[in-house]
């Protein structure tokens, strides 16, 4: 693990692309609604759900803050630590299993329609594998520049998008009832895994971290209430109809000589999950090292990104498998492990056993 | 790393040891100096008297002014009629026979001799276990001229040369301050080539100093004739396309980036200095910006940077979009581009590789051909090949069009030019294959390769990531000298 420390807007910048990848690619589930106008409430629940339930990763990183050894806030030598760090490393690994098998899903049906789209995904892979071994610092440096680059194509091709809304595509609110309302909500802000992985890289970051997550969740829900607005206002009831309606929209843009600025804007949204994955891939194998610290980060590295390609492969093999990945039970689970248990666990640890020796030297 | 300073300013100490030191027998080390070079033609070895006492003069021909020699040192000597006081001749001749402002005593023959090979005399005594080193060098160099490369509009029109001295003082003169240190020391087993270290004290960084030193201290070879064989050395990401050692042939950007709180390299027998650390924004910046009025000058640095993309970039988009992406272009237009490409013999991707392929052994040849057949090679370039090849129907026009453009915007900022003309390859094929998604996922891997380079504790894409609110007034973006002059750029501030 670098010893390097990140500044927070540069951290938050990397979890900020990776959650928009999720709207980009959000996929219209069984049964949630995207037309409806509480969609574009459901980002202020978002915000609220992604400020308390990271209330315990902040209590735990209160009582390590500065001790840790490695970069890992999970940074001692005992069992105990090294099942959490397992857990992570497991959480993230299937983190990143959902995010290209999403991916693969979008560019083999929408983008590349009816081809094979398996030797692109393993070469993402393989890059966003090695570019994990360049460190959080490398990753959150580019991530500044990519924000910029995202925003500005997102918010360009959005505005272009002006002349086809249609403002009776927004339905009444709560048109299916508040308690429907909030269960759409609950799901929506269940997408990211990003707040957890928050917790393995706390003691890399330098700066007001409380204050830039707050900062960031709101910008995070800012923008989705943007696309979102773009997105129903455009297509309306047919965006329920489509598997990736964030794309429908955005095929309808058109600006000057671009007749179709489809394929500029989904390129840019690869930035997204370049940095998605990678960052994912940085989680998994400092986890994997901190366990097993004997073994090079690039051999760990090289074993993730070989069994992330051949379950890849099973997974692209079948869309059974795909929806397996969108299944409501692990998309909570991948959620709440990370977020709620983990922390949790860590803290009723803390309880019980003094965390650090007062004696070890700050990292 | 103090014992490290020392060994670096200490020349002696380099030396290897062969002759020992210098004989009381005046003639056998005459003896020695020719057996050494086997007799070799260019080494003048005089035997005269002065006072009774044999006195052995020696030089290589060529490398001294022998006006100065005979003038100053020989007819003084041999033409002196006194006594030579016992036990202090050579601080007698020294001070009273001969006249120069560079003269030093040596014991070891071996330095001696070293300095002889610089273009000094040496002056044997008999009786004397010491020698004179007598400095009359001359040692044939290039005129001070405009540099071909770094050309600037309004900047000054003098460029270094391959002699080290000259180039020094051309900087001495720029920069009057007793803060301005240098350093020398001797790199190649063979060569001796002499390199000064040249920074600025009170604003040099001593970390990155030493870093420097020891660097240089751990180079391990037995010739450099350049400055790119110091390259490796001082960088340490040698299989990235880019550095962060930077280049210059012009002694006052050499000044102005010392100023900056960098280190500057100078080689012997090349006109070209090393700076380090070198940032990737500076590639886009020239002199001329800061003579040139500040909206201009952002201007430009946003031309040469929009130059930078469309050469790296343009001509795999322009394949990636013929073969992936038609939808995006307006009908016409794509109606026109396929007409012109329906009548050629290769894919798009081979086309532009092809075309590509020769450009750069045209701008090769062009580089290293005699300058007299350039015009001949210019015409076979772009006529033959050009015209003659989209008539032929073996390239569209529009590659052709994209070529040209790429070429052109390739040599806006020269100092990228290699890692432009192979990245651009590796675009071309990556757009050929997986369109323009592919080539987003080239990009971030080049821009996340990029942040990740980190030299001498500063970060190459700083100060645009990390992001500093100060330095970003002199980046792409250029504010009035006024406000510019009220925060100096210091390439500490922008150090991890």
């Amino acid at each position: 693990m670098t010893k390097s420390r990140v500044s927070t807007p540069q951290f938050f910048s990397v979890l900020y692309l990776s959650m928009l990848s999720s709207i980009f690619m959000y996929i219209s589930s069984s049964g949630i609604s995207i037309s409806q106008t509480d969609s574009l409430l459901r980002p202020i629940v978002f915000i609220f759900i992604s400020i308390i339930f990271a209330i315990p990763t902040f209590l735990v990183f209160k009582t390590v803050k500065e001790k840790t050894q490695t970069g890992l806030v999970v940074d001692d030598k005992k069992i105990f630590f090294k099942i959490i760090a397992a857990v992570y490393a497991l959480v993230y690994f299937v983190a990143i299993l959902r995010a290209l098998a999403r991916f693969d899903l979008f560019a083999s049906s929408e983008l590349f329609p009816g081809t094979d789209m398996t030797i692109f995904i393993v070469a993402l892979v393989i890059i966003c594998g090695l570019l994990s071994l360049l460190g959080l610092g490398s990753l959150s440096r580019a991530a500044v520049i990519f924000t910029v680059i995202v925003v500005g194509a997102t918010g360009f091709v959005m505005v272009s998008l002006w002349k086809d809304v249609d403002l009776l595509n927004f339905t009444p609110l709560m048109e299916k009832g508040v308690g429907r309302f909030f269960y759409d909500s609950l799901y929506f802000a269940l997408q990211g895994a990003e707040i957890g992985i928050i917790m393995l890289f706390l003691p890399q970051i330098k700066g007001k971290i409380a204050k830039t997550y707050i900062l960031w969740t709101v910008l995070s829900g800012i923008t989705f209430i943007f696309i979102l607005f773009f997105t129903i206002g455009t297509l309306g009831a047919f965006a329920d109809t489509r598997l990736f309606p964030t794309y429908t929209a955005v095929t309808l843009a058109e600006f000057g000589l671009l007749e179709r600025m489809d394929a500029l804007e989904t390129a840019i949204w690869v930035l997204c999950i370049v940095e998605k994955v990678s960052l994912y891939f940085l989680g998994v194998v400092s986890c994997i090292k901190f366990i097993l610290p004997k073994i090079s980060r690039k051999l760990i590295c090289g074993v993730c990104i070989l069994a992330v390609s051949i379950l890849l492969s099973f997974i692209s093999a079948d869309l059974e498998r795909f929806n397996f990945m969108s299944y409501v039970p692990l998309v909570i689970g991948l959620y709440i492990v990370p977020v709620l248990i983990l922390p949790i666990a860590l803290i009723i640890y803390f309880k019980k056993v003094k965390p650090y020796d007062e004696n070890i030297p700050n990292s | 790393m103090k014992e490290n300073k020392n060994i670096f300013i200490n020349v002696n100490t380099v030396s290897e040891f062969e002759f020992g030191d210098v004989r009381k027998n005046a003639v056998e080390n005459g003896r020695l100096i020719k057996e050494a070079f086997k007799g070799s033609f260019d080494i003048v070895v005089k035997k005269g008297y002065c006072a009774g006492k044999c006195v052995v003069f020696a030089n290589c021909d060529g490398l001294c002014n022998s006006q100065k020699i005979a003038d100053n040192a020989i007819r003084p000597l041999l033409s002196y009629k006194g006594d030579l006081p016992e036990g202090e001749e050579l601080e007698f001749i020294c001070d009273n026979i001969i006249c120069g402002t560079e003269q030093q005593k040596q014991t070891s023959l071996d330095m001696a001799v070293d300095m002889l090979l610089r273009g000094t005399l040496l002056i044997f005594v008999e009786g004397a276990s010491q020698c004179i080193i007598f400095g009359v060098q001359q040692i044939p160099e290039r005129a001070i001229n405009e540099p071909d490369t770094d050309v600037q509009e309004f900047g000054s029109r003098e460029g270094f040369t391959e002699n080290v001295k000259t180039n020094l003082t051309l900087i001495r003169k720029r920069l009057c301050t007793p803060n301005f240190i240098i350093e020398m020391k001797e790199i190649g087993a063979q060569s001796k080539t002499r390199i000064l270290l040249c920074y600025m004290k009170g604003r040099v960084n001593e970390d990155v100093l030493d870093s420097v030193r020891e660097r240089l201290n751990n180079i391990n070879m037995d010739t450099l004739l350049g400055a790119g064989y110091l390259r490796k050395a001082l960088d340490t990401k040698i299989f990235s396309f880019f550095t962060m050692v930077g280049e210059t042939e012009r002694p006052d950007t050499f000044s102005a980036k010392i100023c900056e709180g960098k280190i500057g390299i100078l080689i012997d027998g090349t006109p070209f200095a090393l700076i380090v650390p070198r940032l990737f924004i500076e590639n886009f910046q020239t002199l001329d910006d800061y003579v040139n009025r500040p909206f201009y000058a952002t201007f430009m640095r946003t031309v040469r940077f929009l130059s930078f993309l469309i050469s790296v970039f343009l001509p795999g988009v322009f394949v990636s979009v013929g073969l992936f992406h038609q939808e995006m272009l307006p009908d016409d237009m794509l109606y026109n581009i396929v007409v012109m490409e329906s009548n050629t013999l290769f894919t798009l991707t081979l086309e532009a590789l092809i075309i590509h392929f020769v450009y750069e052994i045209v701008r090769e040849a062009g580089l290293r051909m005699p300058k007299s057949i350039g015009h001949a090679v210019s015409i076979v370039g772009a006529l033959v090949i050009g015209d003659a090849a989209v008539t032929a129907g073996l390239i569209g026009a529009p590659m052709l069009i994209v070529v040209a453009l790429t070429a052109i915007c390739s040599l806006v900022s020269s100092h990228l030019y290699q890692p432009i003309s192979v990245l651009r390859i590796v675009f071309i094929l990556i757009g050929g294959a997986t369109g323009l998604y592919g080539i987003m996922i080239g990009a971030a891997a080049l821009v996340i390769s990029l942040a990740s380079m980190t030299d001498y504790a500063v970060p190459f894409l700083s100060p645009i990531t990390p992001f500093e609110k100060t330095l970003l007034r002199d980046s792409i973006v250029r504010i009035s000298m006024e406000k510019l002059g009220k925060n100096i750029f210091d390439i500490n501030s922008v150090r991890k």
